[in-house]
């Protein structure tokens, strides 16, 4: 592995283990849900996680239709495929967490429903690419679901204010979390960020190793 | 930038338009996820015989639970009507007088609520068991939010 | 279940979900790499 790879990766690990901790062991449990809150400090920052990849997707797209350089679209594609395990994260966590405190698995309020959608539509993004053998047409096609993506983003994170719904609105946003719980949050937040960019660089070495694999069948 | 995709660009965000039309429009209908009792009151014919959903806070004092039969009588309210519930079975355990509730079902001729399922709702607040309690015209704020006319 | 159940759940199916994603991102690139080095030496390359 490269010397970045191997530092993110011992990062990554040790910020998960510190979270762990933090989140398990030394966080208060909430006044009204009780221990079972701790599953916030997976599914808040899995999901955090996943706009920042779906971000990156967003702006690595309009790169490569601008530019249509081979590093803007491996940028893209290699952040949508960590983006979706990221965004399945956040599903089953959030539907674990809803069990014991709504009562329910899964409901259709806009927020789930826009959060379904969103894994559904890099799925189809990362399917499309699998699809499409030519690589350029492929890395075009994928770049407009890559920008369309962006806004159910939007959508699905602005439902809880926008709409009625079951899920509450981001206590985030709203500065609604009290120190004790906030500081476990952030620390597993960071440690989620740098998981991501150990397995970008992970899967951007991959694209690195296909085209290589590519370009030599197509020398021989 | 290409020719080709400057097109796709310019179909992608067409497209875009399109959807998102869509949705806002949608939006003004479909994604009301639950009615507030006012609302149920005001157009309480209307919506008789129609599967529905209910969301208030549970009125303190209006929970009775008869154990034998699993029966649950509550009251749900906005701060302005209160729409009586009855349910049988198993609420979550955050289902209380106080805090936040929606139920599915439909309004009986009675004009009490058949709930079949009972969600809790809570707010976005998280806080050691010794922090203050929110009021309860915040939890209808941050509970309900946005009356519809 | 009790809420420590709901909470391993949550967590196991999430340490399942990362390990198992970093190992397919490891199976991948060694494969990968196994390829160009095979090819390079020039013992397969030619069956394709």
């Amino acid at each position: 592995m490269d010397r970045l790879g191997v530092t993110l990766g011992l990062g990554a690990g040790a910020l998960v283990v510190a979270g762990l901790w933090m989140g398990l062991v030394q966080a208060p449990p909430d006044a009204v849900q009780g221990e079972v809150q701790r599953i916030m400090y997976l599914h808040v920052p899995s999901i955090l996680t996943a706009y920042l990849a779906f971000t990156v997707v967003l702006v690595s797209s309009i790169g490569y239709l601008v530019r249509g350089t081979r590093g803007w679209d491996r940028l893209a594609h290699a952040s949508a495929e960590v983006g979706v395990v990221f965004t399945a994260i956040t599903l089953f966590t959030g539907a674990i967490w809803g069990k014991p405190t709504w009562g329910v698995w899964w409901t259709w309020d806009a927020r789930l429903t826009g959060t379904a959608v969103l894994f559904m539509v890099y799925l189809g993004y990362l399917m499309l690419r699998s699809v499409v053998e030519d690589q350029d047409r492929a890395g075009r096609y994928a770049a407009v679901v890559g920008i369309l993506g962006f806004f159910d983003m939007i959508f699905t994170h602005m439902a809880v204010e926008w709409f009625r719904t079951l899920h509450q609105p981001s206590s985030l946003q709203r500065g609604t979390i009290d120190t004790a719980l906030k500081l476990p949050l952030n620390v597993n937040l960071l440690a989620f960020v740098v998981l991501y960019a150990y397995f970008l660089a992970r899967r951007l070495r991959l694209a690195a190793l296909d085209e290589a694999v590519e370009a030599r069948d197509l020398g021989e | 930038m290409r020719g080709r995709n400057r097109q796709i660009l310019i179909g992608g965000l067409v497209i875009l338009a399109g959807i998102g039309y869509l949705i806002w429009t949608g939006t003004q209908q479909a994604l009301v996820y639950f009615y507030t009792p006012s609302e149920i009151q005001a157009k309480e014919g209307e919506r008789m015989g129609k599967r529905i959903r209910l969301g208030g806070l549970v009125v303190e004092g209006s929970l009775t639970h008869a154990p034998e039969t699993l029966g649950y009588t509550f009251q749900l309210t906005d701060g302005g009507a209160r729409i009586p519930v009855r349910f049988k079975g198993i609420p979550p355990d955050l289902f209380k007088e106080g805090a936040g509730a929606i139920v599915e079902g439909q309004m009986g001729p009675d004009g009490v609520f058949d709930a079949d399922l009972i969600m809790a709702k809570h707010n976005e607040e998280y806080r050691p068991p010794s922090g203050d309690r929110p009021s309860p015209q915040e939890l209808y704020r941050s509970l309900i939010k946005r009356e519809r006319s | 279940m009790g809420p420590w159940g709901y909470i391993g759940l949550a967590y196991g199916l999430a340490a399942i979900t990362l390990v198992g994603y970093g190992w397919s991102l490891g199976m991948r690139i060694r494969k990968r790499r196994a390829r160009l080095d095979r090819e390079a030496s020039g013992r397969v390359g030619v069956v394709k």
